[in-house]
């Protein structure tokens, strides 16, 4: 029989937690009012099952009309079981009831007061597991936006298995399903990988668009008498304690004075901006970072999405150790092009961080939140006895310093000199991190990306050492998305005609950038629907987003929330759009467009 | 004419920037939200008739001239403006003219002496909002698609918002309006607190969902915005009958909550994530106005809620619905329920309050008798008076194929049509009657039903302006 499990959640989202409650909030704070949701990666992960049974069904029945020998055949239904399994103090019966109805064989909850501690979570779980022989664990990646995303990885390697992250579809490859064959699971990730995995295994589901499916009322009623089955664990054994900082865009434009300025300096002021929101930024203006951080950090960057945010999201953590050595999957080429930070003293490329040996002297270990380098740590610190920590940063200018100033206080010298303990840190960010201290690279905004690479290469370079065995490219490496665009013009209706756009398309190119419409703009015919951005369109997370003559609907705003700096021009005063932006400018659109585009080539040549 | 010829002319009368023929943008610009329509298009699917372009124009003697050409020609048109809606109210006639608002956006004057505000029919609600509060002045109208939603649309759908029993629905927020009529005269119907100079002629417009007048331009009302003064509190109570009892007492001792909800059990499990305890229905309430007014509202409600046996459950039930009640307007476009391999959609009737009840349980009873793949069906209360209130039923059926997507919801549609009609409630109670609704439309007007009639033949004689919307033929 093939047994496949299914660990969910049902917890309440901090990200809808009132901001009322995210100024003081610790983990006694009320969030019943959220209520416990299923994520949408718990759903993705139970409907996941749910196919893998279906398929499975399906196929045998194709299988078994054209066996000759009939009286061989098996009751199909008992050859695969799906459970879904729960670490909590209560489970609705609203979901135990569609679960049931949706066709889960077993529904299971660990009875226990669940606290935010991944490794205990994770342990209670793989005790329950390690006896039931399962073929497949599949998880949601994490609970919601902020969670820590840990416990997949530190399951995983609890119970000694081949671990699978970011999945976003799995099925049964063709052969391998059943009989005296091994059995297997083909993986496909976020970014299009597709890899088979060996039973037994655990895939984290991330990214898919699956989501539990409805059941009928009348199967629902049917699925009514059906209880979770429950079986008791070990409370946890301590409460931790934990930061939490909710980010949330209070963008306010700073408007810039353009009245009785020339639309040149206001093309040039505009162009600094940009261009400082394409350089890294010193997070602690006018205050000199003070930590006692630990001697020798070790940095694990692995190869998705792009090299250089995986750079920037460590290095804040790790600036200021007296040594740091960086672990990175990657090839030469790519890391010839990084601006590699002052105190980087040595830099290792290596084919798999998962395959690596790491020396437990060092004080301080960092992951960059990537597939290959979380397993890295997670696989390090559990075999180690170090504590992981793990987090979601995001990077907007007003929260920054707030957050930046909690992580000081959160001293990792003087704390493991005082308990003894030694921690790894595996961080994921949505969006730039801003450095306590610049990189300082020679960074011009220039027309061509070619040009912007040797500007780049004339940095410093650490001491590359090509640990390599093959000559593995890293697109042959999961890479998720495809990386944002660092410039973003953006027009809306207010650029008034189809002409200005196809200047506002000139200017983006010349600056080397993406551009987009509003909806608005797009329905106006002022260029193709499949260039809008925002609810109806696509999104985009630039660290520089222009917007051209838009009011600043949310529908469209939404689109550009990760972006790192939004600067709106807008002839109205009024507009709704400066209350969204970092910076504004009011004046005339098409106007600027043009000149912005003199200003460019004035700069490039 | 075909197409061509028509964008062609029309191009001609208001230029070429005023027309667009971008199949994409005709596409998106036909776009509506019903379920069944989300799912066609989550499965790929584009089967809403196909309009020959889209004309936007900038001045209400651009609608005029276009309105009179179209009447002339004979060439269907269909208005709209934020494009919210969930009633196939602006899917365009094949081969007919998408008239869009949009571009007609402007706030026009801010009258804080008087207390009203002049705006154009495009001016986005969210915007107004936006404008208004900063000098501490509301609309005091909500309605879910305040993302989405433009001023005409509003008007034109007979719209109401979700603090509706304080602030009452648009019509009772319009002091006047401009409108340009099928055949192109512009009409204006002055700003005054009220007259007795004839019947009401706003209400030739109100809801006429661009059947015979294209509304260019509105006067509203403006309210103080204290949002500090507001008193929030929840109940759980048992029993959808039990909570009706306790609005309907809210109501006629004479107390005004801005926000009166009842939601029932399905919907305290599944859209409120099961806050309150199993088995009962959650109330949400919300009071504005000075804060004696407020905290008196709130402190009625309690006693009231106390009475039918509820339990407070605090403030911030409501204040975390305050934050989040809007966010499905983001989540429109990604296909959630095809996903799931459902349609899904919302329904609000109203009635009085002798028969609201009945016809909750008449629906939740028949529904899952006659549709076996009926996966949801739930209810709630949200717009109160002292005669009755809506229900807003929320239904789900699994669906196999697009092919099935449309009679799927229609025929859960027609248990509930026939359900309020028995029992003498209204078919539609704020998003407009739309063209799914058309069918019941004499059953639910009865002999009235020729007034819709006579007034069609007397502004849209050549009956170009929105077919199959508020008349069957």
């Amino acid at each position: 029989m093939i047994d496949i499990w299914v660990c969910f959640k049902a917890a309440p989202d901090f990200d809808q937690a009132l901001p009322e409650d995210w100024n003081g909030f610790s983990l006694d704070t009320d969030l019943g009012y959220c209520g416990t949701p299923l994520s949408c990666f718990d759903e993705a992960a139970l409907e996941t099952a749910l196919r893998l049974k279906e398929g499975f069904l399906l196929d045998n029945k194709k299988d078994q009309a054209n066996q000759a020998n009939q009286a061989n055949q098996k009751d199909q239904a008992n050859q695969i079981k799906i459970n879904a399994l729960i670490l909590a103090p209560s489970l609705a019966p609203a979901i135990v009831r569609a679960l049931y109805a949706a066709g889960f064989d077993e529904v299971i909850r660990l009875d226990c007061k669940v606290e935010l501690n991944p490794l205990e979570t994770a342990k209670r779980l793989s005790n329950f597991l390690e006896s039931r022989n399962a073929h497949a664990i599949l998880c949601g990646a994490q609970a919601g936006y902020g969670d820590s995303g840990l416990v997949p990885y530190m399951l995983a390697n609890a119970l000694g298995i081949e671990m699978a992250a970011n999945a976003a579809s799995v099925c049964w490859p063709e052969i391998g399903k059943g009989g005296n064959e091994r059995l297997s699971f083909l993986v496909k990730a976020d970014g299009g990988e597709i890899s088979q995995l060996d039973a037994p295994c655990l895939i984290s589901i991330k990214n898919s668009p699956l989501a539990l499916r409805q059941s009928t009322l009348k199967a629902q009623l049917g699925a009514g008498k059906k209880k979770a089955l429950i079986e008791s664990v070990l409370p946890y054994e301590e409460r931790r304690t934990f930061l939490f900082c909710q980010e949330k865009s209070e963008r306010k434009a700073q408007r810039v004075d353009c009245k009785g300025i020339q639309s040149e300096i206001q093309a040039e002021k505009l162009l600094d901006l940009v261009e400082e929101a394409l350089l890294t930024k010193d997070a602690a203006v006018g205050k000199k970072a003070e930590t006692s951080r630990a001697g020798t950090a070790v940095l694990l960057l692995g190869p998705d999405p792009g090299m250089d945010q995986a750079l920037a999201r460590v290095w804040g953590l790790a600036e200021g150790c007296e040594k740091a050595e960086i672990w990175a999957q990657c090839d030469m080429d790519e890391a010839l092009l990084l601006q590699w930070p002052e105190g980087v003293e040595t830099v290792r490329l290596v084919d798999d961080l998962s395959q690596i040996s790491l020396n437990p002297e060092m004080d301080f270990l960092v992951a960059d939140g990537s597939v290959a380098a979380t397993k890295a740590a997670v696989a390090f610190a559990m075999r180690n006895e170090w504590q992981i920590e793990s987090g979601v940063l995001e990077t907007k200018s007003v929260d920054f310093e707030a957050k930046s100033e909690a992580y000081e206080s959160w001293d990792l010298k003087s704390k493991s000199q005082s308990s003894g303990e030694k921690f790894a840190v595996s961080r994921a960010c949505s969006s730039y991190v801003k450095l306590q201290t610049p990189l300082k690279p020679k960074h011009v905004l220039v027309a061509s990306p070619q040009a912007r690479k040797a500007a780049v290469a004339e940095t410093s370079k650490p001491n590359i050492v090509n640990m390599r065995r093959g000559d593995k490219k890293p697109s042959e490496i999961a890479i998720n998305t495809k990386p944002s665009p660092e410039v973003l013009l953006v027009g809306g209706a207010g650029l008034g005609s189809a002409k200005a756009f196809e200047s506002l398309k000139k200017l983006a190119e010349l600056m080397g950038g993406d551009v987009g419409l509003t909806r608005a703009a797009a329905m106006a015919g002022y260029g193709s629907m499949e260039l809008v951005i925002g609810q109806s369109g696509r999104s985009a997370s630039p660290k520089a987003c222009v917007v051209f003559g838009s009011s600043g609907a949310s529908a469209f705003m939404s689109g550009i929330e990760g972006a790192g700096t939004v600067i709106a021009v807008n002839i109205s005063p009024e507009a709704a759009v400066f209350d969204k932006a970092d910076y504004g400018f009011e004046a005339d659109a098409p106007s600027l467009v043009q000149t912005l585009i003199k200003a460019v080539s004035r700069r490039s040549a | 004419m075909d197409s061509k010829d028509i964008a062609q002319a029309l191009k001609g009368l208001l230029g070429e920037d005023r027309v667009v023929t971008d199949e994409a943008a005709i596409s998106d610009g036909s776009r509506d939200y019903i379920g069944f329509r989300q799912y066609e298009r989550g499965d790929g699917k584009c089967w809403m008739p196909k309009a020959a372009c889209i004309i936007r124009p900038q001045s209400v003697q651009e609608v005029s001239a276009a309105l009179a050409w179209l009447s002339e020609n004979k060439v269907d048109a269909v208005p709209r403006c934020g494009g919210s809606s969930v009633t196939q109210g602006v899917e365009p006639v094949e081969g007919g003219v998408i008239i869009d608002g949009s571009a007609m956006n402007q706030i026009i004057s801010l009258n804080e002496n008087d207390m009203m505000v002049t705006v154009q029919c495009g001016t986005p609600l969210e915007q107004l909002e936006a404008f208004l509060n900063k000098s501490g002045k509301t609309t005091g109208h909500f309605p879910q698609s305040l993302p989405m939603a433009q001023v005409g649309g509003l008007l034109a759908t007979r719209s109401t918002g979700q603090f509706s029993t304080y602030y009452g629905g648009i019509e009772d927020m319009v002091i006047g309006l401009e409108a340009v009529l099928a055949t192109g005269e512009i009409v204006r119907i002055k700003n005054v607190p009220r007259r007795s100079a004839g019947p009401d002629l706003r209400h030739l417009f109100i809801g006429c969902e661009g059947s015979w007048g294209f509304i260019t331009e509105a006067t509203l009302k403006i309210f103080k915005y204290d949002p500090e003064s507001r008193w929030m509190g929840s109940f759980a109570i048992k029993g959808m009958k039990n909570g009706l009892q306790a609005l309907r007492e809210i109501m006629t001792e004479g107390w005004k909550p801005a926000v009166a909800r009842l939601h029932d059990e399905r919907e305290m499990e599944r859209d409120f994530h099961n806050i309150a305890p199993e088995g009962h229905c959650l109330m949400l309430f919300l009071a504005e106005g000075p804060k004696p007014v407020a905290d008196a509202t709130g402190e009625g409600i309690r006693a009231i809620m106390a009475k039918h046996g509820a339990i407070e459950m605090g403030p911030k039930p409501v204040q975390h619905w305050l934050v989040h009640r809007n966010d499905v307007c983001g989540r429109l476009d990604k296909f959630d329920y095809y996903n799931m391999g459902a349609i899904a959609d919302t329904c609000e009737i109203a009635a009085p309050w002798s028969q609201i009840g009945e016809i909750y349980e008449a629906v939740l009873q028949r529904l899952p008798e006659e549709i076996p793949l009926l996966a949801a069906i739930s209810g709630h209360s949200s717009h109160n008076y002292v005669q009755g209130t809506n229900i807003y039923f929320s239904f789900g059926s699994i669906v196999m194929h697009p092919e099935q997507a449309q009679p799927a919801y229609m025929a859960i549609i027609k248990v509930i049509m026939e359900e309020t009609l028995k029992r003498g409630g209204t078919i539609a109670h704020h998003h407009g009657s739309g063209k799914y609704r058309t069918a019941w439309m004499p059953e639910e007007h009865g002999s009235s039903y020729i007034l819709l009639e006579k007034i069609k033949e007397a502004f849209d004689p050549a009956g170009v302006m929105n077919k199959g919307v508020l008349l069957k033929k």
